[in-house]
């Protein structure tokens, strides 16, 4: 559905926003989401496939349309491309009902004239699909944050347009709306089967909700994949850090082979066995999610001697409700743990062990 | 799907290649329109005043040879130095007056418990409905040398000679200083009303009493802002031409402005080439200062609106202080709004003016006002007037709003945009309107003496205050709101009409209520350019002072302020809710 | 769309504002039956029938508004009903400069200009033209122009005025050399206009000759005279408000009509008194020619200077007396001699008094 080759958008002023030959694909009735930290460049590169921004480089196509074409001189005015976008801050209208809201897009379509009779259809199906159907005369200032939030959806998809954008639509809700609609957001779209694109820097939403997920930092793209693959098979350090929590070992490649890899940490040498996405360039770091790492008392050990058992003291333990997270101290090093581990605590003394097939190792520094 | 390309673009076949282009590198027209209409109005009177300065000017008022003889008088002129000093040192002291006045209100109203403080406001509401002439006159009434205070300082003191002499420095600086209080009041609520408690609070804690903490505290915080407000009036006094022409020139004090109007109207002929080297000369200063006041003020004296957790401005307890005070916010509209209104009153009772004494009172009378109100003269006047503000409130709001969109969205072209709209800062109302009196009368056009000339010089002027309205208007709406209308299709002229502009009304209505409160006070932007068929209001006013016809001065000064007090009323409300600037 | 650079639109447009600059001389053509010298039999007919087709007048005066001036309008409005008589009052420096600016623009407002000590500025700026009136005929022949740019309304003889409760009869001043008397210093004031102080020293230049009257001034001028650059009207109100003692050059019929309202002052004309005399013109292309010839007709009959006399002014037409308590101050009612200083002479000497006045009084 969208192809996107080169984008690039430079801003003079600062030096955080801009972006560098961005690239990526999103099929048909996809939901792919962007997702890095504040400066990356998502939002730039959301914008520049809406239309609202310029960029300086670049091509990008929908449904086989070029609408952005530097070289070739074209672009096609946001307002020509038949999207669909919820803003960060709604932008919901606030001098006009729920249903004029809603209503706006149809009165503004270029191709065909919407009689009086289809626009109250249109519009009422579409408000009850959000459940907002009882709410169409009220004035839009009236509004909670959630019903905005469903009010500048409901605007984004009256058009049925080809390709829904989001950005970051849920940061202004409270922490139980946002489940709420992050379930819904997911519901929807699978439902109507629009193409959507989705920016946030909240990596939880991003594996809740998309097919695939695109990880920029500082301008480019790091990672594209499936929320899986992303997770269990980060790319590099960062993408390791931002998406789900890590623990990272850094050190030097000791050996390799085919099916492991051995790191030496300053724990000391640490087996990875785990999925390796290193791509040919050399590994600097172990990586063991906290839910993968075991604890055990001292001296009730299994299996394999020496290999990634480390001794540890529990320093803290924080009850998180549906688990328990613990640190660890191991030397200098604090590990985090995940689990019910509810009967150790303070100053107990435990084996800490990284089952070598959830270790994996990864590339600190490039992009 | 087929997907329209440009403006003009038809729809293409689907699978064809590229769409046309739309080339963004353009100036968009509406910019370009409105530089235009800008330039025209605000470059002529650059042209004509300069030109006029430099051109002899002959007995049949055609222009004679070039010369600087007009700029080396000045120079040689004995008087200058005088009249420069006068020209420093009176804003000065109206600015500190003013200030003083100003802050003290706004610290009571708002950040104390005194009682009666909505009165302040209420005060300054009337305030804003008065012409300026009226007021000056009011104030020459109060303190002349058989006025009444006059009149009490002798008894209370005995000895022979009056005490005050309001035809001096000192009364110009009081009468101007006074004239400002109630708009620096209005201007400074919002500064103490902002600032944050826990400043004070903390001092409290420390164990500093009332004064301590306004001392040390309070005032620091808005040191800044009052600086500000302190360049401003002086700016403003600067360039005052009401009260140079009435207090200082019967005294002799002379300052720039009044020079102008002197070289001018006591001159046969009237010398239009020496006015305008005056006119050049104020221009430059006035620039000179613009340029400082931007440098240093604006950033610190700044509109924020209210948001964000954890505000609440404290109000001080005044203990014992507390009934002081309230006596204080009564006295102070009292001397700075009723008894200067009272005096108008007695004035516009009496067939002819006489200090106040038992012995009048059976004389006291409707006569000028049914002379007022009859007489078809006054009534054209009156109607001239509300005519003059609507239409220059409605041109300058309406070009305004486009110009303030333009510029607060930063469009290509809108640094010029902003930069034409205030220019006419720079020109002192008598400037401009000896700029306009040359193009109008040597423009070609026949539109000398006509109320359209007063419309256009009024439109002109007020350009600034309105582009400022507006830009503050188009900043609180966030842009997003715009870009959400594009999404869905709209183009960029259908956005801003069914989206900004509803959106903007407070903002254009506020403008425009404050346009036209401005243009109907001020007397010398129309003082040259008036005719008998577009008699305003404030010229009659200023008329009757300068041929002694006081009764009726104050008779049609009465009906008008009342006319005027809805409209700063309505204004002020609407400021106050949209959180809007008053000056 | 094009790429109009903005600066190629300012530029364009401020050159087209200056080329309008350029000015054009006012080129209003004048009616070809111009009644203002038509001496025809059929005279009073044209005129009237010109005038009902206008149906309005504006007249320029210096007049003060209510005694005179309003009682005038109104006076020819019941007379001939069908015109609408406007006016505006304005001091003569304010006149001349609104009239130099219409006739400059090229398009006259004023229909008629009544006033004094415009009638040289305005010939030298081009202004007026040549009227002729039947009632002419009945004004002293000292008294016109010969030329026909004018002709005299009123009378003005300026004097002193004092106020009643600050000064005694005993200390009256009874000659221009009393005025230097050590008693007055600093309770005097003049108005600092042409129709003022500057005509004061005219006068005194005039009568007592230019060397005496020099000495004369420069001792005058050790009496701290207040200026105040206002009419001589607004003097006479401070004098009578008891701001100052005494005020120089009065117009007399001033003090005189506030004194008959109750006001405490009163007129003092001292030998021998300044007089000059007040004038009708008639501008180039005025918007209503035939109204305006039938303004002047007015002015200058019998029923018009009646009105001047009735508001306390003095007529000039000499079958009009001025009113009793007026007469009473008539130069050669009470024994005084007239200066008389004619529009020309005031015009010519002007200068010089002009500069007399900086040099010795302006601080």
């Amino acid at each position: 559905m969208l192809q996107v080759e080169n984008l690039t958008k430079l801003y003079a002023a600062a030096d955080s926003g801009g972006i560098r030959d961005i690239a990526f694909d999103v099929a048909a009735g996809e939901f792919y989401t962007l997702l890095g930290p504040s400066g990356c460049g998502k939002s730039t590169t959301l914008r520049s496939v809406a239309g609202l921004e310029e960029p300086s480089r670049g091509r990008v196509t929908l449904d086989n349309r070029v609408i952005f074409d530097f070289d070739k001189g074209v672009f096609v005015p946001a307002n020509q491309r038949r999207l669909g976008m919820v803003f960060q801050s709604y932008a919901v209208w606030p001098h006009m009902s729920v249903f004029e809201n809603t209503a706006f897009p149809l009165r503004m379509a270029r191709d065909m004239r919407w009689s009086k009779a289809d626009i109250q259809k249109r519009v009422m199906r579409t408000l009850e699909t959000m459940g907002l159907a009882a709410l169409a005369e009220r004035s839009a200032a009236q509004l909670s944050g959630g019903q905005q939030q469903r009010l500048a959806l409901a605007r984004a998809l009256v058009g049925e347009p080809r390709l829904l954008l989001l950005d970051e639509p849920l940061s202004n809700l409270d922490a139980l709306l946002r489940e709420q609609m992050r379930s819904e957001l997911r519901r929807l779209q699978k439902e109507v089967g629009v193409t959507a694109i989705y920016v946030t820097h909240d990596q939880s939403e991003a594996l809740a909700l998309s097919d695939r997920i695109a990880i920029m930092h500082d301008g480019a793209i790091v990672q594209i994949g499936a929320p899986r693959q992303i997770y269990d098979q980060p790319r590099n350090a960062f993408v390791a850090t931002f998406v789900g929590r890590s623990n990272l070992l850094p050190g030097a490649l000791l050996s390799r082979d085919e099916q492991a890899v051995q790191i030496a940490t300053v724990l000391g040498p640490v087996l990875c066995k785990g999925p390796i996405a290193t791509g040919g360039r050399a590994p600097g770091a172990a990586l063991i999610r906290p839910e993968h790492v075991i604890l055990k008392a001292i001296g009730a050990g299994t299996g394999d001697a020496a290999i990634n058992r480390f001794r540890g003291r529990v320093v803290q333990t924080a009850f998180l409700g549906e688990s328990t997270e613990s640190l660890v101290q191991i030397g200098d090093i604090s590990i985090v743990v995940r689990g019910a581990v509810d009967q150790y605590s303070g100053a107990d003394e435990v084996e800490v062990f990284f089952p070598p097939e959830r270790t994996s190792a990864i590339v600190v520094d490039d992009k | 799907m087929a997907i329209a390309s440009t403006d003009r673009g038809a729809a293409t076949g689907a699978g064809s290649g590229a769409d046309r282009v739309v080339t963004v590198r353009r100036y968009p027209l509406k910019v370009v329109i409105l530089i235009g209409v800008l330039a025209a109005g605000i470059i002529p009177p650059f042209v004509f005043l300069i030109y006029s300065s430099l051109h002899q000017l002959d007995a049949d008022g055609t222009f004679g040879a070039l010369t600087v003889a007009n700029f080396t008088a000045i120079f040689h002129d004995r008087a200058l130095a005088t009249t420069l000093i006068n020209s420093a040192l009176y804003p000065l002291g109206a600015a500190l007056v003013a200030l003083s006045v100003g802050a003290a209100q706004a610290w009571l109203a708002e950040r104390t418990d005194a009682s009666f403080r909505h009165i302040l406001y209420v005060a300054a509401i009337i305030s804003l409905g008065i012409p300026y002439v009226l007021y000056i006159v009011a104030w020459l009434l109060l303190l002349s040398k058989a006025g009444p205070v006059n009149a009490i300082l002798q008894q209370l003191f005995g000895g022979a000679g009056p005490y005050i002499n309001v035809y001096s420095l000192g009364g110009m600086m009081f009468v101007e200083g006074m004239l400002w209080s109630p708009l620096a009041f209005l201007l400074l609520s919002p500064v103490f009303r902002n600032s944050d408690a826990s400043f004070e609070e903390a001092a409290s804690i420390c164990g500093a009493g009332l004064f301590s903490t306004l001392r040390h505290i309070t005032m620091g915080m808005v040191r800044p802002a009052l600086l500000a407000f302190g360049l401003l009036a002086f700016i403003k006094a600067s360039e005052a031409f009401e009260v140079p022409a009435l207090v200082g020139l019967p005294g002799s004090k002379r300052v720039l402005t009044s020079t102008i109007y002197q070289t001018l109207t006591l001159s046969i002929p009237p010398d239009n080439g020496s006015a305008s080297a005056f006119g050049v000369l104020l221009l430059i200063i006035m620039a000179i200062l613009l340029h400082i006041y931007n440098r240093v003020a604006a950033q610190t004296y700044r509109y924020q609106t209210v948001t964000g957790k954890g505000f609440r401005p404290r109000v001080v307890r005044l203990g014992r202080w507390r009934h002081a005070a309230g006596v204080l916010i009564v006295a102070i509209p009292l001397v700075v709004i009723v008894v200067p209104l009272a005096t108008i009153l007695w004035a516009a009772l009496l067939p002819y003016y006489q200090p106040f004494s038992v012995a009048a009172l059976p004389k006291l009378g409707l006569a000028n006002f049914v002379q007022v109100l009859h007489s078809r003269s006054f009534q054209s006047s009156i109607v001239n007037t509300l005519v003059l503000g609507a239409s220059a409130a409605t041109l300058v709001t309406a070009l305004s709003v486009i110009a303030g969109w333009c510029v607060a969205r930063r469009m290509r072209g809108s640094a010029v945009l902003d930069t034409l709209a205030a220019l006419p800062l720079v020109f002192p109302a008598i400037v401009l309107g000896l700029a306009f009196l040359q193009i109008f009368v040597h423009g070609g056009t026949h539109i000398y003496g006509t109320l359209l000339s007063l419309i256009i010089a009024s439109t002109v002027a007020y350009m600034p205050y309105g582009l400022r309205y507006a830009q503050l208007g188009v900043i609180q709406i966030h842009p997003e709101l715009e870009e959400a209308a594009a999404i869905a299709g709209a183009r960029q002229g259908t956005a801003f009409f069914q989206i900004v502009l509803p959106l903007l009304v407070p903002a254009m209505i506020s403008c425009w209520l404050f346009v036209f409160l401005v243009a109907v006070r001020a007397v010398s932007l129309m003082l040259l350019l008036v005719g008998p068929d577009s008699q305003i209001v404030a010229v009659t006013l200023f008329d009757f002072w300068n041929n002694g016809q006081i009764g009726e001065l104050a008779a049609l000064g009465c009906v008008w302020t009342a006319i005027m007090t809805v409209f700063s009323v309505a204004f002020l409300v609407l400021a106050r809710r949209y959180q809007l600037p008053l000056g | 769309m094009r790429i109009i650079a903005p600066r190629g639109a300012l530029l364009l447009i401020f050159g087209a504002v200056a080329a309008l600059s350029a000015g054009s001389a006012a080129a209003q053509t004048v009616a070809s039956d111009n009644p203002a010298m038509y001496r025809g039999p059929d005279r009073e007919q044209r005129l009237l029938a010109g005038a009902r087709k206008e149906g309005e007048v504006t007249v320029y005066s210096s007049m003060i508004v209510d005694q005179a001036l309003r009682p005038i309008i109104d006076g020819f409005e019941a007379k001939y009903p069908f015109v609408r008589a406007k006016y505006v009052r304005d001091d003569p420096p304010q006149q001349l400069q609104k009239l130099t600016a219409e006739s400059r623009a090229g398009h006259m407002v004023a229909d008629v200009v009544e006033s004094t000590g415009l009638e040289v500025p305005m010939r030298a700026a081009n202004i007026d033209q040549p009227f002729w009136s039947p009632q002419i005929a009945a004004y002293p022949e000292n008294l016109r122009d010969a030329q026909n740019y004018w002709a005299p309304t009123r009378v003005s003889y300026l004097g002193a005025c004092y106020n009643t409760n600050l000064v005694k009869p005993a200390d009256l001043p009874k000659s221009f050399q009393d005025f230097l008397n050590p008693n007055w210093k600093g309770k005097m004031v003049w108005s600092g206009t042409t129709m003022g102080n500057l005509l004061f020293i005219t006068g005194v230049r005039n009568f007592m000759g230019e060397d005496k009257a020099y000495t004369y001034l420069q001792k005058l001028a050790k009496q701290d005279i207040a200026t105040i650059p206002s009419a001589n009207r607004v003097i006479v109100d401070r004098v009578m408000a008891g701001e100052y003692a005494m005020c120089l050059d009065a117009f007399l019929h001033h003090p005189i009509i506030s004194a008959r309202k109750g006001a405490p002052v009163a007129s003092l004309p001292l030998d021998p008194v300044i007089t000059v005399v007040s004038s009708v013109m008639l501008p180039k292309s005025p918007p209503h020619p035939y109204a305006a010839m039938l303004f002047i007709d007015y002015l200058l009959s019998k029923d018009g200077q009646g009105k001047l006399q009735q508001a306390d002014y003095f007529p000039a037409r000499p079958d009009v007396p001025a009113s009793p308590d007026l007469n009473k101050i008539v130069p050669h009612n009470i024994g005084l001699r007239e200066n008389f200083i004619s529009p020309a002479k005031m015009n010519a000497d002007l200068p010089r008094s002009r500069q007399i006045y900086n040099e010795l009084f302006s601080k």
